[in-house]
């Protein structure tokens, strides 16, 4: 019993919590690569 | 709550730090004091909603944050001691330390610092975190927060009942002995106060952040969930906090 709750604890860290943290991840660096390349095409365009 | 930035940074970064030392002093359980082992689980994510969230929400916001969450946390809690709605019928042992009416002290604070975590990454995924809150996003971002804190009870529960005994179902559980009304319990919960919270912020205008302010409370996320991984299977049967087991025996 206690081997398959450590199992099941780690599946659901890996296959739904870390994935979670790393769409936020992904999504909180978004808008700092979409000014980024904003100002680079400004200045493509100078 | 106005400390220059900086400071704000290194204290937060401090109290992820602290909190991943409590991760891995789990390995040594038995060897250090349980309760410094849960206190340490749940100090610094709850420092840290306060400190991360007065820069998000200033103070004002950031108190009700923490009201609304430790006060319908507590409330659901209590009447659920006593009636089994809306989470079951279970009971606090002595390993969360110190209680106020059958519920440890320590478990509403729990409810601070991962709710606020929580209500971070639903924001994060979201979008919201840079505009003002309004139209479907005042009840999609409370959903998708309550979605993202009973996946963390999801991962933790049977751990904390079955193996390190900090609370006790009464009548078991089809998930590893822990009754499926838990997980509905936690979301009505904790999807409550996230409503509140939302149509606080409708239409409030947002504090601009860098991007590195919303990583390090995804970073937080993140190590709960990599702490989970950290847990072994304990030497006896009586899990991490063994000794915990041996006294209630």
């Amino acid at each position: 019993m206690i081997p398959d709750i450590l199992w099941a604890s780690r599946l659901v860290s890996i296959f739904l919590m870390i994935p979670l943290a790393l769409i936020a991840w992904v999504k909180a660096t978004r808008p700092v690569e979409f000014a980024r390349l904003k100002k680079a095409r400004a200045v493509g365009n100078l | 709550m106005d400390l220059k930035n900086e400071d704000n940074r290194f204290l937060l970064s401090a109290l992820l730090f602290l909190y991943l030392v409590a991760r891995v002093l789990q390995l040594l359980a038995g060897r250090v004091p349980s309760l410094l082992i849960v206190i340490l689980h749940v100090i610094p994510p709850a420092l840290f909603a306060l400190i991360h969230g007065a820069q998000v929400y200033h103070s004002r916001g950031i108190l009700l944050f923490a009201t609304l969450c430790i006060g319908v946390g507590t409330l659901f809690e209590s009447v659920s001691l006593r009636t089994g709605f809306p989470f079951g019928n279970y009971r606090f042992t002595d390993l969360m330390g110190p209680k106020v009416f059958d519920l440890p002290i320590l478990l509403a604070l729990a409810y601070l610092g991962m709710g606020y975590l929580s209500w971070v990454l639903g924001l994060v995924i979201l979008e919201c975190q840079d505009k003002p809150l309004s139209g479907r996003k005042i009840v999609l971002l409370p959903l998708a927060a309550s979605f993202i804190m009973t996946a963390w009870d999801l991962s933790m529960d049977p751990v904390w009942a079955d193996i390190d005994h900090a609370w006790v179902w009464r009548d078991g559980g089809l998930y590893y002995g822990v009754p499926i009304s838990n997980f509905f319990g936690w979301f009505l919960t904790v999807y409550i106060f996230y409503q509140f919270f939302a149509l606080y912020l409708r239409n409030r205008v947002s504090i601009p952040l860098p991007t590195s302010h919303w990583r390090l409370a995804i970073l937080f996320y993140a190590a709960c969930a990599a702490g989970n991984l950290l847990v072994v299977a304990p030497l006896s049967l009586g899990g991490v906090f063994g000794i915990q087991q041996a006294n209630d025996g």
